[in-house]
């Protein structure tokens, strides 16, 4: 199937103290028009700045290197700039939809003003934005117009953050944590909106979080990152059913209730041990070595490669522990 | 105040196992977690070349100040020279109305600005201490008037109300040492009281509270370094404005009196003659100076050891 | 209307709290001009006067000497309420009516030095929060530092030498040139009484009186804006709305003005209002250094004089437009941001 968004060994530094560090380390993302690409992982794993580096909105203390490509066409260094890419083809919603609106600005003019430059006049720009509110089933879209974003409840600033992110009608979405900061019951109606969007409009999504929950009923696809590392990526329900990567088992089994599995392999919630590993201060060889309890002398040394396990799936791990010969053979039938 | 830390620390997923008591951090622990990031940033102000420069030019002063009479080459206070001789020749800077030498007049200058502002802010800081933490501890109704009585202070610019204060208890240095600090207390006053307020909020000082620490010695062993700190940050900032009071009383007539060689004093005396422009022009840059130098020591101190302060001192 | 009624009741609150403190400083003026060591009226009226004793008699009967400390708070605080603040000694006559003609000339003053140190300190400070960490941000930093800690004092006698003296740039003090006749008294503000009146040449001479002790005036405030510009800007910046809009694909000039500067400037008006103060309290230093006849000069020479009541007076008019600043400061506050309004 066709790539909307490709990303190939994305490397990204941030100026240190002393030198630069290397926050993202040769990362590799494919999103599909109508289909969610989920990106799992802990804070300091590298995601955000991933995905922010995708529109070019990470200042310059960040330096970037490797491709980025929409619908084939190169973007960022070396391709079109960034700033005509974002807000028309590639949108983001971030984490913190109390602070992610500006609270002295109407809603209505939040809406409109980044649609003018596409030509429309302001009647015009100001009834595709009710649309819009519409949309992402905001009530009375007349009143919102005029309303400012602290007269609305997280779950409804959020639905008016995604509004503001279509209105150039983009074919990507990046969702940087999206519900986190909601609560649980407005969770579920915010993320269902973003899939409904996701199928309406043919868009590509790419959901960031570190909650498994949401992966499990959103994803399509899921990239699974530590230490600015991809870990494993394959097709949502497999990685998350039967993990072929140590970290993405113990994150798995950390869950309170786990996803529904078909194995029965039933788990108790448990917390990874160690610290996580940061940028900063990354372990030699694979990132995850000091804290995976299959790790052998060679993980020390060796950064394991990203390597293809059938099925769509990949997974970074030398010692391969969770490999069984039941999948290859099932992976053979097919 | 144990619910909302031990809520929090669920929150982050570490929750305590059930029936056991929760491991929070010791005094002990977490006193020595501040010490290293003190350290930590205050390496980080031997870097700045401004604050070097600035210790510089203070060391300069205040060993110029520490043999004066060593290093000024005339006495300060003698009448020998010809009056407003211009700079150069015997007398670097010139000689004044009186014919007295600028130069040793303000290196004597040193020992009159420099003390009087350390004892302008460690009087009035000494008072913020108390007025601040009681303000702070007590809370209520206590702290309601306390802080009522700050304002009023604060409602007129501090020169003003220095100056009537001097003026009702007569001109003289002394005097303008005491109006300064009359309106000195009530701004650091409220600093105080909110570094205290913010410290008490903080994390380790609950923590030590858990672990049965009476309220006294939360005051005195967790709090008081870490206040202690904070303030000589404010302190540093609050000299340099308490000099350019203090000359500017004396500039005014209500500080310090002739002959005293008080640089505000000097420059009044060279504000009517403006074609003897070094007689007013170097006590001048001498004021400018050493404020500099303290704002820039303190600048730095505060953005490199203490953002807390730098928040509160903003507000 | 829970919005209106809020807000109203906001306004009551502050404007409760401005006329507690102005009765706080009435308080403190009467504590200052009677604890003072000696004579009451030795220090109200000096030294010469109190021998006569005419005088001495008249000054015990207005101020009701003769009477308990109680009744004679009460007499200060109603002569206070009436606008009456007393005799000069110093001028032999009412101080009220020489406030009358200094307030209009330090606020035609104080006006052009907020001015100038506003449009200078949003401009520098907002520089310096983009440039943040680079030699521009450093130079402006060596110029703050330097702001705050010169002598305003001595920076108005070298400006005057320099520009007035020496290069005859500007004219030298006062608040016009000799020769030239104030205009129609409307304001009490030259500049303005001059435009009001048509005449261009007074007000232009006037204008260029103000502009070197303006000017001067300036250099603390605006250092104080420029910080505090900074770090709101810098505060905004880092806030998450700023990334939206980045997101949304706005230009980084349209995000500077409708976003950033747009947040900021509810933190900055309110150090403005504070700043105005701050350029009346410099007027003390620097009027009488250019004979600009306005409450700083008053200061000045009541200081000069130990005039009491002169002192009183100004400090209780000073009072009265420090509060009054930061009343409205309060309130635009919460005119501008709509969460304070409603909440």
């Amino acid at each position: 199937m066709d790539n909307l968004l490709e990303v190939k060994d994305l490397k990204i530094w941030v100026a240190g103290a002393a030198r630069p560090i290397l926050v993202v380390d040769g990362v590799d993302l494919q999103v599909r028009a109508g289909s969610v690409l989920g990106i799992a992982g802990e804070s300091g794993s590298g995601k955000s700045i991933s995905a922010q580096s995708l529109i070019g909105i990470l200042g310059e203390k960040f330096v970037y290197e490797g491709e980025i490509r929409l619908e084939g066409r190169l973007i960022g260094d070396g391709g079109e700039p960034f700033a005509a890419i974002r807000g028309r083809e590639i949108s983001m919603i971030f984490q913190d939809p109390l602070n992610s609106l500006h609270p002295q600005i109407q809603i209505g003019k939040q809406l409109t003003e980044h649609a003018g430059r596409s030509g429309q006049d302001s009647r015009k720009a100001d009834k595709r934005a009710r649309e819009l509110l519409r949309e992402v089933r905001i009530p009375d879209p007349d009143w919102a117009m005029k309303a400012y974003p602290h007269q609305f409840s997280g779950g409804m600033r959020q639905r008016i953050a995604i509004a503001m992110a279509l209105v150039g009608d983009p074919k990507v979405l990046i969702a940087d944590e999206p519900t986190t900061a909601l609560d649980v019951t407005v969770q579920a109606g915010v993320l269902r909106l973003i899939k409904r969007l996701c199928v309406e409009r043919d868009l590509g999504v790419m959901i960031i979080t570190h909650d498994l929950g949401v992966m499990n009923a959103m994803a399509d696809d899921l990239t699974v990152m530590y230490a600015g590392r991809v870990v494993e990526s394959g097709p949502a329900t497999q990685v998350l059913q039967s993990p072929r990567h140590p970290y993405t088992e113990q994150l798995v089994g950390s869950l309170p209730a786990g996803p529904a599995r078909d194995g029965g392999r039933a788990r108790n919630m448990r917390a990874i041990a160690g610290e996580p590993a940061t940028p900063r201060n990354r372990p030699a060889g694979c990132a995850f070595h000091p804290r995976c309890p299959w790790a052998e002398d060679r993980c020390a040394v060796t950064v394991p490669p990203v390597e293809y396990r059938g099925e769509g799936r990949r997974s970074a791990c030398l010692v391969d522990p969770f490999f069984s010969v039941d999948d290859v053979r099932k992976a053979a039938a097919r | 105040m144990s619910v909302p830390l031990l809520s929090r620390l669920s929150r982050e997923g570490r929750a305590p196992a059930v029936g056991s008591e929760p491991t929070l951090p010791s005094a002990e622990d977490l006193r020595a977690h501040l010490d290293k990031q003190v350290r930590i940033a205050g390496r980080g102000f031997w870097k700045q070349p401004l604050a070097v420069a600035g210790v510089i030019i203070l060391g300069l002063w205040l060993v110029a100040g520490v043999f004066a009479p060593w290093i000024a080459p005339y006495d300060p206070l003698a009448q020998d020279a010809a009056r407003f001789l211009p700079p150069g020749g015997d007398h670097l800077m010139g000689t004044d109305s009186l014919g007295r030498d600028v130069l040793s007049r303000i290196i004597h200058g040193v020992r009159i600005t420099v003390p009087y502002a350390v004892i302008i802010v460690a009087v009035s800081t000494a008072i913020a201490l108390v007025v601040g933490s009681i303000a702070a501890y007590a809370g209520g109704w206590v702290d309601e008037v306390l802080m009522r009585i700050t304002d009023i202070f604060l409602a007129l610019p501090s020169i003003v109300l220095a100056m009537i204060v001097a003026a009702a208890i007569g001109p003289g240095l002394e005097n303008a040492v005491i109006a300064i600090i009359i309106v000195a207390w009530p701004p650091m006053t409220r600093i105080v009281r909110s570094l205290v307020l913010s410290i008490r909020s903080r994390d380790y000082v609950t923590a030590s509270r858990l672990l049965g620490a009476s309220s006294s010695r939360t005051l005195v062993v967790d709090f008081g370094p870490n206040l202690i700190g904070s303030v000589v940050v404010v302190a540093m900032i609050e000299i340099s404005q308490r000099i350019l009071l203090l000359a500017a009383l004396s500039f005014l007539g209500l500080g310090a009196q002739e002959p005293t060689p008080e640089w505000g004093r000097m420059v009044s005396d060279g504000a009517a003659i403006l074609d003897r422009w070094w007689v007013a022009t170097f006590p001048g840059l001498a004021i400018l100076t050493v404020v500099l130098a303290f704002n820039l020591i303190g600048d730095t101190l505060r953005d490199t050891v203490d953002p807390q302060v730098s928040k509160q001192v903003k507000e | 209307m829970g919005v209106r009624s809020s807000f109203w009741l906001f306004v009551i609150k502050r404007l409760g709290i401005s006329v507690f403190l102005l009765w706080g400083v009435a308080t403190i003026m009467f504590l200052a001009a009677r604890l003072v060591p000696g004579d009451v009226i030795s220090v109200m009226l000096g030294e010469e006067a109190a021998a006569d004793p005419v005088a001495r008699q008249a000054m015990i009967e207005r101020f009701g000497l003769d009477r308990p400390v109680p009744e004679q708070y009460y007499l200060h605080m109603t002569n206070l309420v009436q606008g009456d603040f007393g005799i000069s000694m110093r001028t032999r006559g009412p101080v009220a009516d020489e406030l009358a003609r200094a307030v209009p000339a330090s606020l035609e003053l104080g006006i052009l030095a907020g001015l100038i140190s506003a449009i200078l300190g949003i401009f520098l400070g907002t520089l310096s929060a983009l440039q943040r960490g680079k030699l521009a941000d450093q130079l402006i930093r060596v110029v703050t530092v330097t702001g705050i800690s010169v002598p305003l004092f001595w920076l108005a006698l070298v400006a005057l030498y320099v520009f007035s003296f020496k290069l005859q740039m500007f004219p030298g003090i006062g608040r016009l040139s000799p020769g030239v006749a104030p205009p129609p008294t409307a304001t009490g503000m030259y500049t303005i009484d001059a435009l009001l009146a048509g005449q261009l040449g007074t007000f232009a001479d006037a204008f260029m009186h103000l502009l070197i002790p303006g000017a001067v005036l300036a250099v603390f405030t605006m250092t104080l804006i420029t910080r505090f510009t900074r770090s709101a800007v810098l505060e905004v910046l880092n806030e998450d709305y700023v990334r939206t809009a980045r997101a949304k694909g706005l230009t980084s000039v349209r995000i500077l003005f409708a976003h950033v500067l747009r947040a900021a400037f509810v933190p900055i008006v309110t150090v403005i209002g504070i700043m105005f103060g701050a350029v009346l309290a410099g007027a003390v230093l620097v009027e009488e250094i250019f004979n600009f006849p306005g409450i700083g000069q008053m200061m000045f020479r009541s200081a000069v004089f130990l005039d009491m009541p002169g002192m009183i007076g100004i400090g209780l008019v000073v009072a009265v437009i420090y509060v009054g600043i930061s009343f409205v400061t309060d309130i635009l506050y919460g005119v501008i941001d709509p969460r304070i309004r409603v909440s």
